[in-house]
């Protein structure tokens, strides 16, 4: 869809080349919000024109590419959070991509990619993403930080909604901008049962390998959409913009504006937990602990704890002794 | 009777082990991917090693195994949620309560 698609041409190769992302979400997002109904039945692109669904009065950003030539877009800011409307409080954790060493050219960039599935996260980002999802989802968050990487948590979407999981959003604000306005996607916009995972919840904050330069910049894909209408205009070399406004099919925490607030404490509390050893089977100093290994049928499982190994083994229904030591 | 890991729902094998040391045992086995629900505090998946044979037994010898031993050193995913995005420390505390081996009083 870039200036020089033969697309133009079919279109009588206007001087304002025109074209919007308007899309539905794929997934019911009810997991987040239980009475979601989404506003449109289906995801539409205009070419040629804008939806007339949006109008300039609404709030949006508009900005344009850092660097003539490039699709590339300056990030401001890019935080991973929470703002409480009612205490009227926000905090946010740095995800930005600034260090300079690492991602050169690219440092603090970003691009709009509808053939990109979810949140791209260069390997640094990610990993701290990693361990931000971890102690907001008490660790029951697995990530998998190599090529094709996504996070995966151990029950479905709808679990976590009591847990205030999909409070958490993305604080976005791009440079280059002719609006002050920032915007916030909510979590649950990269989050769906995944087929692929047996039907548990993803997180499709994607690992980005930063040892190639098209992977050292934040990538906001398809599912970054079903939140953000866009409309991009090209003018001429030096002309692009994108406007981005709230899709009218967005949860309600979905925003564009300039809304300020104080900064809270952290939302990024370490849990506190007590394992409390497991009376039934204690032997004579030996304490054990109550756990469930997927794999064993019996109830009232019990295991030891091990601060030398990082490994979990369980005795297999077969397990033989050889020579006892 | 205590049946064991069999394998059944859910876990998927992804290679095997052998004489891998740990706990004082020696052990040769399958591992999985499984999930592993620890108390009440949290459910995850994890690569869980299921011993198909032991080779030694130099600690608990004569003494029950339970049903396995979770692996709970520095890289182990028990940690996972308890990190300091700041500090980079998980921190934890061990109280155990006088256990009176040689009489019941």
């Amino acid at each position: 869809m870039g200036r020089n698609s033969p697309i133009w041409k079919i279109l009588g190769s206007p001087t304002t080349m025109e074209y919007d992302i308007y899309m539905t979400n794929f997934n019911s997002w009810t997991f987040a919000k239980p009475d979601y109904v989404a506003s449109t039945p289906r995801s539409v692109m205009n070419v040629g024109t804008f939806s007339t669904d949006y109008t300039s009065s609404m709030s949006s950003s508009t900005f344009a590419p850092r660097d003539v030539s490039t699709y590339l877009f300056e990030l401001l800011e890019f935080g991973f959070g929470k703002t409480d409307e009612t205490a009227q409080t926000e905090y946010y954790e740095d995800l930005k991509n600034t260090d300079d060493a690492a991602y050169g050219f690219w440092a603090n960039s970003t691009s709009l990619a509808l053939n990109f599935r979810g949140l791209g996260l260069p390997s640094i980002e990610f990993k701290k993403f990693m361990n931000l999802l971890s102690i907001i989802s008490k660790g029951e968050s697995t990530c998998i930080a190599a090529k094709s990487g996504y996070c995966v948590l151990s029950d479905t979407c709808d679990a976590y909604y009591a847990t205030g999981l999909w409070d958490y959003d993305f604080k976005i604000n791009f440079g280059h901008a002719s609006t002050e306005n920032y915007i916030r996607v909510p979590l649950a916009s990269f989050a769906a049962n995944s087929d692929a995972e047996g039907g548990l919840c993803a997180i499709f904050v994607e690992f980005l390998d930063d040892r190639f330069d098209d992977s050292k910049t934040i990538i906001f894909g398809g599912m970054f959409f079903q939140s953000i209408y866009a409309q991009y205009t090209m003018a001429g070399v030096n002309a692009v913009s994108v406007t981005l406004f709230e899709n009218l099919n967005a949860l309600p925490q979905t925003y564009v504006g300039s809304k300020t607030y104080a900064t809270s404490e952290s939302v990024f509390k370490i849990p506190t937990a007590v394992l409390n050893s497991y009376a039934l089977t204690d032997r004579n100093g030996l304490p054990s602990f109550a756990a469930s290994v997927a794999g064993i049928t019996d109830y009232n499982q019990y295991f030891y704890l091990d601060f030398g190994s990082s490994h979990t083994y369980v005795w297999s229904t077969t397990c033989e002794t050889t020579s006892i030591g | 009777m205590e049946r064991g890991f069999d394998g059944s729902y859910l876990p998927q094998q992804v290679g095997t082990f052998s004489y891998s040391k740990t706990g004082g045992f020696i052990v040769s086995g399958t591992s999985y991917t499984s999930e592993l629900c620890f108390g009440d505090i949290n459910c995850k998946f994890v690569t869980v090693y299921g011993v198909d044979q032991v080779s030694a037994d130099n600690w608990l010898y004569d003494t029950n195994g339970a049903y396995g031993i979770i692996g709970a050193g520095p890289r182990s995913h028990i940690w996972e949620g308890f990190v300091d995005n700041e500090t980079k420390k998980a921190s934890y505390s061990i109280e155990l309560a006088r256990v009176h081996i040689f009489s019941s009083s």
